[in-house]
């Protein structure tokens, strides 16, 4: 009876222990670049066609030309295929394509990409309560 | 092989009716199999061991992450086809058990679980909490939260089941696995005695007690344990508490017991006394268990539509609150009791009226009538998730390989996706068409039960509950999707 109870004692601590450690787990978190980045969209985030534009600089606010950009969007909700698009520059800094949301709801479109030195760029934005328009586009 | 000779090569010659799974090649084979279950449950281990690992070590982003998306889309969905074309596969691979399977090596409770809480409420409370916690910690976007959740539910399964006899967490506390007796209902096979004749004769009813050899001592040891749910096989009936565990498949000595074909949903039209269950329609938790079942269906889906966010933002606008747990508390109050309460309520009284019956012993002899429409949404909801993201899981095993170092899998394609909404907006409506037809059907029965002299006294009244319950369901699915954690 005593090493059932101690069984079911050291089963229950190991429990304990093993969701004490799920919890304390640390994540690591993605690297980010020195670039500033600023994304926008044009019109703004609607179920359908959008124009997704980037805008990298430096510190002291000098567009940072010659980077190759991406941009991927992806639902908070697991099982949608995520939308990519390759970014192409326009202005020395700025870069764009089309972008298409294509379910609403709350999106997190990342950026992805490296300067013309080779140094990454990497930046999130969430894009919350993307809506269907009411005019249907 | 002529057709009718491949047909009755799947029927045992004793049973009953219909096809035995366990004579089907391959998957017969392999069902009989002494070790049948461990491996399933020894691979759905291995894949949990891998969505905890993922989830608390992998990307954060949901749909890049194994955890979120194998749990809340191909696992949810696979479950409801597998209830919809076999029966309670998931059961019969849970592997929530594998611990408690080696701890029982170790020691043997004999303590029963406590007698006030053997019925269904716990395991209704917990359905209700993994649901509300699933909206309110918006679960499906975290795989971080997901994987606590699986350990949670592993630790909990065994702290149960180290502490009392039997299996008293698959039949009583387990929030997933009384989602899968009810939904088992509507499954066209069931586990059952081929003979019941053969059972009359049977001396040892290892079925239920477990066959037994003679150990050292004098004393006799188990070799192969019984039905843990106390589902004795030749009053058994249906899929109610039954895990598919095929415990009872190996003990039989006589070989009398077959996963038989059947009518879906059948089985809650009869209410004889059950093995391990009772008369269902004097079971006040298993009806409530079932009205759970269809509500919590719509509410599980009502969280993904616009119009709902906007009912939440005007909710907390008139509460003064920016608290998500208060406005989710009160809508799932609303929508698991005040709704149900008012509607069939009416239905209950209208037939009341009619016929003099007790509205609530009525109440709970039609719950059972919601099952199938239940299912149906249950169905068409995860239908959606499923199909939409079928491929998915692809590239993002690709990518968790690849971040593991491992290449062999190739670049992620994130290309891979599924079926459109579109190509799966008619499946949605065939699965809530095959529900509400289930019920209907399933309601006549009852009526006809019930009130023989006049069924359609009854009838009514219920056809217009289904009727609305499956114009909210075709509401909720025809709005826009919208995939959303905040509102506030």
């Amino acid at each position: 009876m005593t090493t059932q109870r101690g069984l079911r004692g050291a089963s229950a601590l190991a429990l304990v222990a093993l969701l004490g450690l799920a919890a304390c787990t640390t994540k690591s978190t993605e690297a980010t670049s020195a670039a500033s980045v600023a994304i926008s969209f044009d019109p703004a985030p609607h179920v359908g066609a959008t124009t997704c534009t980037v805008k990298l600089s430096d510190d002291g606010g000098a567009p940072l030309a010659g980077a190759d950009v991406s941009v991927r969007g992806d639902m908070n909700h697991a099982g949608m295929k995520p939308v990519l698009a390759d970014l192409e520059e326009g202005e020395p800094g700025t870069y764009s394509a089309p972008f298409t949301f294509t379910m609403g709801g709350d999106w997190i479109v990342e950026v992805d990409g490296k300067l013309a030195d080779g140094s990454p760029v990497k930046h999130s934005v969430d894009v919350r309560g993307v809506k269907r328009d009411e005019s249907g586009s | 092989m002529t057709t009718d000779a491949a047909r009755s090569a799947l029927r045992d010659p004793r049973g009953s009716r219909g096809v035995d799974l366990l004579r089907v090649p391959l998957l017969g084979r392999f069902l009989r199999l002494r070790r049948a279950r461990l491996v399933a449950q020894t691979a759905m281990g291995l894949l949990a061991l891998l969505l905890v690992l993922h989830g608390l070590l992998g990307p954060e982003l949901a749909p890049k992450n194994l955890a979120t998306l194998l749990v809340w889309v191909h696992w949810r969905g696979a479950l409801v086809f597998g209830l919809l074309l076999l029966g309670n596969v998931f059961c019969f691979g849970c592997p929530l058990l594998l611990p408690r399977e080696i701890a029982r090596r170790l020691t043997s409770p004999v303590r029963r679980l406590p007698g006030a809480l053997r019925n269904k409420w716990t395991g209704i409370a917990l359905l209700v909490g993994v649901l509300f916690t699933y909206e309110w910690l918006d679960l499906w976007a975290s795989p971080r939260a997901t994987a606590i959740a699986i350990l949670a539910y592993f630790a909990v399964a065994l702290l149960v089941d180290a502490f009392f006899a039997g299996a008293p967490f698959c039949k009583w506390i387990c929030p997933v696995g009384q989602f899968n007796f009810v939904a088992s209902t509507f499954s066209p096979f069931e586990v059952r005695a081929k003979d019941r004749s053969t059972c009359e004769g049977c001396a040892t009813k290892d079925c239920i007690k477990g066959r037994r050899e003679p150990a050292a001592g004098g004393e006799e040891r188990i070799v192969q344990r019984g039905c843990e749910l106390a589902l004795y096989v030749p009053s058994k009936v249906g899929n109610l508490d039954c895990t598919f565990c095929m415990d009872c498949v190996h003990a039989c000595p006589h070989d009398n017991v077959e996963v038989g074909s059947r009518v879906p949903a059948d089985e809650l039209a009869l209410d004889p006394v059950r093995s391990g269950v009772g008369r269902i329609t004097k079971r006040v938790d298993l009806a409530a268990l079932v009205v759970v079942f269809a509500f919590g269906a719509l509410l599980n889906a009502f969280g993904m539509v616009g119009p709902v966010f906007d009912l939440q933002r005007w909710m907390a606008e008139q509460l003064g609150t920016r608290s998500e747990g208060v406005v989710l508390a009160i809508l799932f109050v609303a929508a698991l009791v005040v709704v149900p309460a008012i509607v069939l309520g009416a239905a209950s009284l209208a037939v009341a009226r009619t016929t003099g019956a007790a509205p609530f012993r009525h109440v709970v002899r039609f719950a059972y009538s919601l099952a199938p429409i239940g299912f149906g949404v249950w169905l068409a909801h995860y239908s959606f998730h499923f199909l939409t993201g079928l491929w998915t899981f692809v590239p993002v095993a690709q990518l968790a390989a690849r971040d593991s170092g491992l290449t062999f899998l190739g670049k992620p394609d994130w290309g891979m996706g599924g079926l459109s909404e579109a190509a799966v907006w008619p499946i949605e409506i065939g699965f809530l068409a095959l529900g509400t037809l289930g019920s209907i059907a399933l309601t006549w029965r009852l009526a006809q039960r019930d009130f023989a002299d006049a069924p359609a006294r009854a009838f009514v009244p219920w056809f217009l509950v289904h009727a609305s319950i499956l114009g909210a369901a075709l509401w909720l699915l025809a709005q826009p999707m919208e995939m959303r954690g905040t509102y506030l």
